[in-house]
């Protein structure tokens, strides 16, 4: 698993490390059971406070992705299809967001952001 | 349980005084000391070893006074200052011996591992060593007796960035640990935005914050507008102010100042110059 | 206690070899002119010197900062310097005793206690001289109580000396008479009592000074 955080994007660090650990285990590197690394561990991996890393953890377990099992860990917990198709709802939201943010400031018209998605679509086979 | 915790601790010099300082360090993390020359670090510090004694307030470490316990609480901590404090007629074997006497769990095995890593030579006086050297070897023997908790005052400035990468490494070592615990005061607050768990802000002798460095950070920010703009600002919001002829700057409580403005983030650096400023 | 004899033993090295050597040089300098007299008065110097220049370089090196951090109580820390003073001593009187009764059998001269009375009196004035310095130099730190020893010691030889030019006294006569009196028994206990109890005097005072100090 690599984890890799930017101090000068504008994302809080935690935000990052969780975002990174969801997408590992959404697409299947990380599976149901599999431990992440102890908070510590990782916090000095990546030189950053064990704040930080705890703040991510609980982000994640907040959002139902991990388990904190007491004195063992936190493990990947079992994938709710549901959490899952809404993660990825969220994410393709967040997509279209920012096209849209962007369309809006170039100029570029609601036909004419269809009609790209719609090319976009049919290259993907959608 | 905390490392340290510092309740009301107050100390009066003829022109200067120490008022009411309060901090809490949590077993397990890493605190940043910092502010100007002269805010009182080492003058708290000293307070922590009982080096000097308090007009008021008290100090525990690990849930004791550091009056009474302390003698044997000091084989707990493991302390580096920013002087060199070894006789210079002494070489590390000197050294190692008295050590070994002092300390109920020294390794000699660690501490000659450190002195290899750090590549400190062998056979020469102290008064041979370079600065850089000195502090090494300061913060071998502070690693070598199986201390807890670990006080340092000013003990990197001295070294070079490479050393410093090195230590900072070290450092994330030791609180692997959670009962062990790092109380470092710096001006090099690159490291310590590195390491640093808690921040707390010392200014004449006051805290002005003593809390996550992430939340801090945060919760401020730095303003950057016209002259103008300032003026109309929630004064309760400005922290402290730098005026240019094209506008100004100021650190700011985000909470309380109005949005739609241009707010970069804050580092310490920043937090130390616009609180020193504030004053003006 | 053990950490600190050790690294006063370490920090001094140097000046104990000068000392030695110095010891060296008298004892055969005494030897040769058959007077022993002089290398007594070394012991003397050295139960003075030692504590205060071994307090010196724990003062140039900022080491009782570092020392206070270590897990030592303060009172420790200054009976160590006590201990280790009497330990030089002690070693210095043994070799003077030694020397003494060599050079007396060399010279077959009968062995009395006459013969190690000088040694015993210059010790005890070691003792008393550091027992004096040591809470001075822990009180005004080094530089100023260095002057007030020195202060000290010329105000002990000169008011004799002042005595002794305004009341006329004949030196030879009072120096013969308090000899005489000295070697009695009971001078030489009395001596040897009041001397430890002017050590533990300034012990007790040297831990009230230490315990207060401030190492900011």
């Amino acid at each position: 698993m690599n984890i890799i955080i930017s101090n000068a994007a504008g994302q809080p660090i935690y935000e990052q490390i969780a975002a990174q650990i969801k997408q590992c285990i959404l697409s299947g590197e990380l599976r149901e059971g599999d431990a992440l690394p102890s908070m510590r561990v990782l916090a000095k991996e990546l030189r950053i406070s064990v704040i930080t890393t705890k703040r991510a953890y609980e982000e994640l377990e907040r959002e139902g992705f991990v388990v904190t099992v007491a004195g063992k860990g936190c493990f990947v917990a079992r994938m709710d299809v549901e959490l899952v198709r809404e993660e990825h709802l969220r994410r393709i939201e967040e997509g279209f967001s920012e096209a849209a943010r962007l369309a809006k400031s170039a100029g570029v018209t609601r036909a004419e952001l269809l009609e790209i998605l719609d090319t976009v679509c049919e290259g993907e086979g959608l | 349980m905390n490392a340290i915790e510092i309740r009301d601790l107050c100390k009066n010099y003829d022109d200067f005084r120490l008022d009411h300082v309060s901090l809490t360090l949590p077993e397990g993390c890493v605190m940043g000391f910092i502010g100007e020359n002269g805010a009182g670090k080492s003058t708290t510090i000293n307070l922590i070893l009982d080096l000097i004694h308090a007009d008021g307030g008290e100090v525990l470490l690990y849930g004791e006074p550091n009056t009474t316990a302390f003698p044997a609480l000091k084989e707990d901590i493991g302390v580096v200052f920013d002087e060199d404090c070894f006789p210079e007629t002494l070489n590390l074997r000197d050294i190692n011996s008295v050590m070994r006497s002092a300390f109920r769990r020294w390794s000699e095995e660690t501490f000659y591992g450190y002195v290899k890593r750090f590549g400190l030579p062998e056979k020469k006086k102290v008064k041979d060593y370079s600065k850089g050297m000195r502090m090494k070897l300061s913060i071998a023997v502070a690693l070598s007796h199986g201390a807890k908790l670990l006080i340092l005052d000013e003990a990197t400035s001295g070294l070079d960035p490479v050393v410093r990468d090195e230590l900072l490494d070290l450092f994330f070592e030791f609180v692997q640990d959670e009962h062990h615990a790092i109380f470092l005061s710096s001006h090099i607050t690159s490291d310590l935005e590195k390491i640093c768990d808690y921040v707390t802000f010392l200014h004449r002798g006051k805290v002005v914050f003593s809390e996550e460095k992430d939340a801090l950070c945060e919760r401020l920010g730095i303003l950057k507008c016209s002259r103008e703009q300032l003026r109309e600002l929630d004064e309760k919001a400005i922290l402290g102010v730098r005026e240019s002829s094209f506008g100004a700057e100021a650190l700011v409580e985000r909470s309380l100042a109005p949005t739609g403005l241009m707010i970069d983030p804050v580092t310490l650096d920043d937090i130390i110059v616009f609180l020193a400023k504030g004053d003006k | 206690m053990v950490a600190l004899l050790k690294k006063d033993f370490f920090v001094l090295r140097k000046t104990c070899m000068i000392y030695l050597f110095m010891l060296l040089f008298y004892v055969a300098f005494g030897v040769l002119s058959g007077n022993m007299a002089m290398f007594q008065m070394l012991f003397t110097l050295v139960g003075m010197m030692l504590p205060i220049t071994s307090i010196s370089y724990d003062e140039r090196a900022k080491w009782d900062k570092y020392g206070l951090s270590m897990p030592l109580n303060r009172r420790m820390i200054v009976l160590s310097k006590y201990v280790f003073t009497w330990i030089a001593m002690g070693f210095g009187a043994a070799f003077s005793a030694v020397t003494l009764t060599l050079f007396a059998v060399f010279t077959h001269e009968p062995i009395t206690i006459q013969l190690y009375q000088p040694s015993l009196l210059f010790t005890c004035l070691g003792f008393v001289l550091a027992d004096f310095g040591i809470p001075i130099i822990y009180h005004l730190g080094t530089e100023k109580g260095r002057y007030a020893m020195m202060g000290l010691i010329w105000g002990v030889v000169l008011i004799p000396v002042f005595l002794v030019k305004v009341f006329n006294i004949n030196v030879y006569d009072w120096v013969e008479g308090s000899v005489t009196v000295l070697s009695t028994g009971w001078a030489i206990a009395a001596v040897s009592v009041s001397t430890v109890l002017l050590t533990l005097v300034s012990l007790l005072v040297s831990f009230a000074i230490y315990t207060r100090k401030e190492f900011g």
